[in-house]
């Protein structure tokens, strides 16, 4: 757009009209005088504008995708398995506290026990819908067929009772306990008994939550690439600026400017996101993680302890919320860089204009 | 539970795609990692570790990884991978019965051409040869399994250290027999220590030391063609030497003040700590009737009550075999072993299988001190096991001249199962051994 009154500049060489479409003057394009330097310039910037959506895309995509990953399987995986000791631990004790009680004698090992099994069970459906083939897979299919034998000996060990009383055996139900005994054996045995096996499970889960909390993902490092390629976009606009003053006395071109607004406030937005959900994955890694451990080993020591408050697991889920939620980032980022990339094109167009005039 | 890594290339495909045409340094394919071959075993603790040493020299010579799963409920795991259709590639079955089911019903894959022939015939003797085949489902006989370690059966465990000095050499008398290792547990009892040590449990499997003592029982005094119509089912339960084995099994498991803690504690007492009390100060038990592979156990027992220092083999701990209760059951062992058979072929677990029968394989266990490994290749020298009772266990496992395969772990599994439960009913209560025999041949009518 040329100033009022300001007579237009002499182009350093003479923006002579192509003779044809000949590969020379084709050729020549990026060479002539002023001309080729604005061409010069906007393919700067449109290359710097490009390498910006892409940083931008792929830290905000990978940033998405990791959160999405912790929150929709690495921590529901670490809670299941984590829910499953818990509950397996307070069956055994139910169990006895059944036996112990006299209840047994006509509920078996009790309704505690039942409800124990079927959230075990309920957990390990999950984790098998989380797993993926191979090691993890195989891992939970031992667990499920120890589970198998662990309720067959509770179950041997409930008619073995039922026997010993019908028999009228006045020595203390051996058998009865004796089978109880086998079946506290097989989930507690700390060398391959269940819950060794779930344990296994848990351990393997969380270091694969823990490894995907500390991931490249969730650190601000990447970062710098997007602020690096942001910078440069803006090094380059404001170049521009500087050539296009300079060369054409002219005032601040608007869509460069604009461009230029649009850059900062890419950045801005993606910085801001990106840090909040890094501050996210922080608090997830040393609060809530640390937090379910706690419980979970509180759990552990203490089998009489409410499983319930395993639930607690849910607090890992709420910290993440945020760290998953990218808000309109994945669709902004390539609307602003198009955005930018078309005000830097009309910048230029303006001025290249009047070269075809 | 993806791995990060999985992720992470899934996050730069994902962009990857978004910049399809733009980006050439995306393009990068899986790779391929090692392979794995898993293995289920109900090796835990010191034997998975002898295990993975006994596999660490095949992973570095091949780049082969062994992922091994280790319970002791490994029987009822494999039947539920089975059930699922994902079974490990190879799987640790203890039971010959097991192998031949599973080889009949085509489960298990043949292992032949994993094997040389030539080199299994000049490393192990006929009958564990035999051991490792069966028929298939067309009925041909094929290798189906090797024998990755075994045990001894047929013997008895003392504290050379604290059994009373003037009764060591009649025990230790190579001609010692039944009845006179019967009149020396009564004179210790009277001494007010109970001279047995004794438990029967084991997880699922509860029960199979009292029918190690059955079995031995049988063998020793009735001899090798009985046991053998016994183990084919072809001898009653009811039968003459079968209840009479019960019934001295019973005078040693029921009888008041011979067994640590009598029947009941028995019962719940873990075979493998069943031991200890026979190096306590004083001892609480003097005699205790396990397999060879007891000695893993006793080498982490606390000597003394000191939790430092460990029972060490000949001083602190030696062995007698069985001995015989009639001149038909003498110069006969019980033994046992842990077969390894495959489950789904893949080039990897065949490479695995034929490396576990080589001599050095077979070393990297049995070198372990305290690991409790035999090994029945006929090329490990006797001078790599690492202690004296080691090499003596080695020495007769290979130069008994009738040895005999366990007897519950030959039977179909089902009457196997039966046997262990109906051990524990008849510790519960002795005077059932009528009704308990006649369920044992209920089931054996059926499952044979």
């Amino acid at each position: 757009m040329p100033a009022a009154g300001v007579a237009p500049p002499a182009p350093a060489s003479s923006p002579a009209a192509p003779a044809g479409p000949g590969l020379a003057a084709r050729g020549g394009w990026l060479r002539d005088g002023t001309p080729g330097q604005l061409r010069r310039l906007l393919l700067t910037i449109l290359a710097a504008t490009v390498l910006l959506w892409l940083a931008a895309t792929i830290v905000v995509q990978g940033l998405h995708s990791t959160a999405a990953a912790v929150r929709d399987q690495d921590a529901p995986a670490f809670t299941d398995a984590t829910e499953a000791h818990a509950v397996l631990s307070d069956a055994d004790r139910a169990a006895w506290q059944s036996f112990r009680s006299g209840e047994a004698q006509l509920t078996g090992p009790g309704q505690q026990y039942q409800n124990d099994i079927t959230t075990a069970g309920q957990d390990l459906e999950r984790l098998a819908a989380l797993a993926p083939s191979g090691t993890a897979s195989q891992q939970l299919q031992t667990v499920s067929g120890q589970l198998v034998n662990y309720q067959s000996l509770v179950e041997e060990a409930d008619a073995a009772n039922r026997a010993d009383i019908a028999l009228g055996n006045a020595s203390g139900h051996d058998l009865g306990y004796a089978y109880l005994t086998y079946s506290t054996s097989a989930m507690r045995d700390p060398q391959g008994g269940l819950l060794a096996s779930v344990d296994g499970l848990t351990g393997a889960d969380k270091q694969v939550l823990d490894q995907t909390l500390r991931s490249w993902w969730a650190s601000p490092v990447l970062l710098v690439l997007v602020a690096a390629a942001a910078a440069w976009v803006l090094f380059q606009i404001i170049w521009a600026q500087r050539f296009l003053l300079r060369r054409f006395r002219r005032m601040i071109s608007p869509p460069l400017v604009l461009a230029a607004v649009l850059t900062a406030g890419l950045l801005a937005w993606v910085l801001t996101t990106a840090l909040s959900a890094e501050s996210a994955f922080g608090a997830a890694r040393g609060t809530a993680l640390p937090a379910l451990t706690r419980v979970w080993q509180s759990q552990t020591s203490a089998v009489n302890a409410q499983a319930a408050a395993l639930r607690a697991g849910q607090a890992l889920s709420a910290d993440l919320t945020s760290a998953r939620d990218v808000g309109a980032l994945p669709a902004g980022i390539p609307v602003l860089a198009a955005a930018i990339a078309g005000l830097t094109l009309l910048g230029f167009k303006l001025r290249l204009d009047e070269y075809r005039r | 539970m993806l791995s990060r890594s999985r992720r992470s290339a899934a996050a730069l495909l994902a962009v990857c795609g978004l910049a399809a045409g733009t980006l050439a340094a995306c393009g990068s394919g899986p790779s391929g990692g090692p392979a794995v071959v898993t293995v289920l075993g109900s090796w835990t603790g010191d034997e998975q570790a002898g295990f993975l040493a006994m596999v660490r020299g095949f992973e570095h010579r091949t780049g082969i990884q062994v992922d091994y799963t280790g319970t002791r409920d490994a029987d009822a795991v494999l039947a539920s991978d089975l059930k699922d259709g994902n079974p490990p590639d190879l799987a640790v079955l203890s039971r010959p019965g097991e192998l031949r089911q599973d080889a009949a019903d085509g489960t298990l894959v043949p292992i032949d051409a994993a094997l040389s022939q030539q080199r299994l015939a000049r490393q192990y003797a006929p009958g564990w040869r035999s051991l490792m085949q069966a028929a298939g489902p067309s009925g041909a006989r094929h290798y189906y399994a090797i024998i990755v370690k075994a045990a001894l059966k047929s013997v008895i465990w003392y504290d050379p250290a604290q059994f009373p000095a003037g009764d060591l050499s009649a025990l230790r008398s190579p001609s010692l027999t039944w009845d006179q290792l019967t009149a020396l547990v009564r004179k210790l009892a009277r001494g007010g220590v109970t001279p047995w040590c004794l438990g029967l449990e084991d997880s699922s499997d509860s029960g199979w030391p009292g029918t190690d003592w059955i079995e031995d029982i049988v063998l020793h005094r009735s001899g090798p063609a009985v046991y053998d119509q016994w183990i084919a089912g072809t001898l009653p339960w009811t039968s003459a030497p079968i209840r009479r084995a019960w019934q001295i099994f019973g005078s040693v498991a029921t009888t008041s003040g011979l067994v640590r803690g009598g029947a009941a504690a028995a019962l719940v007492t873990s075979y493998g700590q069943a031991g200890q009390p026979l190096f306590t100060r004083p001892p609480r038990c003097y005699l205790d009737h396990e397999a060879s592979f007891i000695t893993a156990f006793y080498t982490q027992d606390q000597l003394g009550g000191s939790p430092h220092a460990h029972p060490r083999p000949r001083t602190d701990f030696d062995f007698i075999k069985f001995p015989p209760l009639s001149p038909a059951g003498q110069g006969s062992a019980e033994v046992a072993g842990d077969l390894l058979g495959m489950f789904r072929a893949t080039p990897a677990a065949r490479k695995l299988i034929g490396y576990l029968t080589t001599p050095a394989a077979q070393e990297a266990w049995i070198r372990r001190p305290g690991s409790g490994a035999l090994s029945v290749n006929r090329l490990v020298p006797l001078r790599d096991y690492p202690d004296p009772v080691s090499r003596e266990l080695a020495a007769d496992l290979l130069s008994t001249a009738s040895v005999r395969f366990d007897a519950s772990d030959s039977m179909p599994q089902i009457m196997e199962n039966a046997f262990n439960n109906a051990v524990l009913e008849y510790l519960d209560d002795p005077g059932q051994l009528g009704v308990i025999l006649s369920g044992l041949d209920q089931v054996r009518k059926a499952s044979y």
